[in-house]
């Protein structure tokens, strides 16, 4: 057999050409929804994990250093401020609790069973969710510790 | 469609990549269905590579050169895997799997679609025989006669999808046939 019959012969092969794929459909939801990793939710926690660090150091522990009075003067600075003090509840505890959430959908599975009434829940073993999780709920009773959210 | 501009729409709406799947599914399950001859791996297969295209678009920068070719490359890579290895694993498929518990590519219908896509192979006795001698090649060869003579794609193409000189192409492709013709003659 000549090389120009072996390529004749693949070029008139008669090859399968999927006409309809229904599965194409059924894919493409899941596809699009596919979330990226809630990990993207820890940068929410960077302003209310800084102040909390910084009262820890300074007021619980006795640490004095200039970047710690650097922090602490722009934070009172903005307490000062009548429409930031508005905001303050939200970035100390709405942020964090939005973390909270976010992480806690990402590890915990809510399923409806119609037939037998009843809830499941099931909660996936994702060690970093679960500890941002925490983290996030750590600073908000931190927040909720009286005067904590003032300086 | 214009590509350029809906790369553009998509950087601030990347659910606007639901058009380019929408466009360029069913090339890329026939391309790899054609080579794998195979409905469930097909499926898998070309799954992940939109996976990896979704999360990898950002990536991806016009130069006047189709996002086909380039999920051509992703479906190639995913194939050589998968012909390599005993047990293909799509990695964002098993991710999305164990994170979210769900498997994507558990349709309603796939049993079904599966027995119609495994008849319509079997009526192709031809191909089969020649996909057979086909896959036996080194995977250099398979891809670029399976983009040339599957996909009907121009040495210029496949030059594109798989990040080759045209020269190797043409070179590849010749000696893959060589290498066809011998398997027939032995």
């Amino acid at each position: 057999m000549k090389k120009e019959d072996i390529e004749t012969k693949l070029s008139s092969m008669d090859l399968p050409q999927p006409g309809n794929i229904p599965h194409q459909k059924e894919l493409k939801i899941p596809l699009l929804s596919y979330k990226r990793s809630s990990r993207v939710g820890l940068w929410l926690l960077v302003v209310p994990a800084i102040v909390a660090v910084t009262i820890v150091l300074k007021y619980e522990l006795g640490l004095s250093s200039s970047f710690l009075d650097i922090i602490q003067s722009f934070f009172a600075a903005i307490d000062g401020n009548s429409f930031f003090t508005y905001l303050i509840p939200f970035i100390f505890i709405g942020l964090p609790l939005l973390v909270m959430i976010v992480n806690l959908l990402a590890f915990c599975h809510f399923t409806v069973v119609e037939e037998r009434k009843e809830l499941v829940v099931t909660i996936k073993y994702r060690p970093l969710n679960i500890a941002i999780f925490l983290f996030a709920m750590s600073v908000i009773l931190f927040f909720l510790l009286p005067d904590k959210l003032s300086f | 469609m214009n590509e350029e501009q809906l790369l553009a729409e998509i950087e601030s709406d990347p659910r606007k990549f639901g058009e380019l799947y929408e466009a360029y599914y069913k090339n890329i399950f026939g391309y790899v269905f054609r080579r794998t001859a195979n409905y469930d791996a097909a499926k898998d297969i070309a799954a992940e590579t939109f996976l990896k295209a979704y999360a990898g678009i950002g990536k991806f920068k016009w130069r006047n050169i189709s996002v086909l070719h380039w999920l051509y490359r992703i479906a190639t890579n995913e194939l050589n895997k998968y012909f390599n290895s005993r047990a293909y694993q799509p990695v964002s498929l098993q991710r999305i799997h164990e994170e979210y518990g769900i498997d994507i590519t558990d349709y309603a219908t796939a049993e079904t679609e599966r027995t119609e896509f495994e008849e319509d192979l079997e009526k192709r006795r031809e191909f089969l025989k020649i996909n057979d001698q086909v896959k036996r090649l080194d995977t250099k060869y398979q891809e670029v006669i399976t983009l040339r003579f599957y996909e009907q794609k121009s040495i210029k193409e496949i030059a594109l999808i798989l990040g080759k000189k045209e020269g190797t192409v043409k070179s590849l492709l010749s000696r893959g046939i060589d290498r066809i013709k011998e398997t027939i003659e032995g």
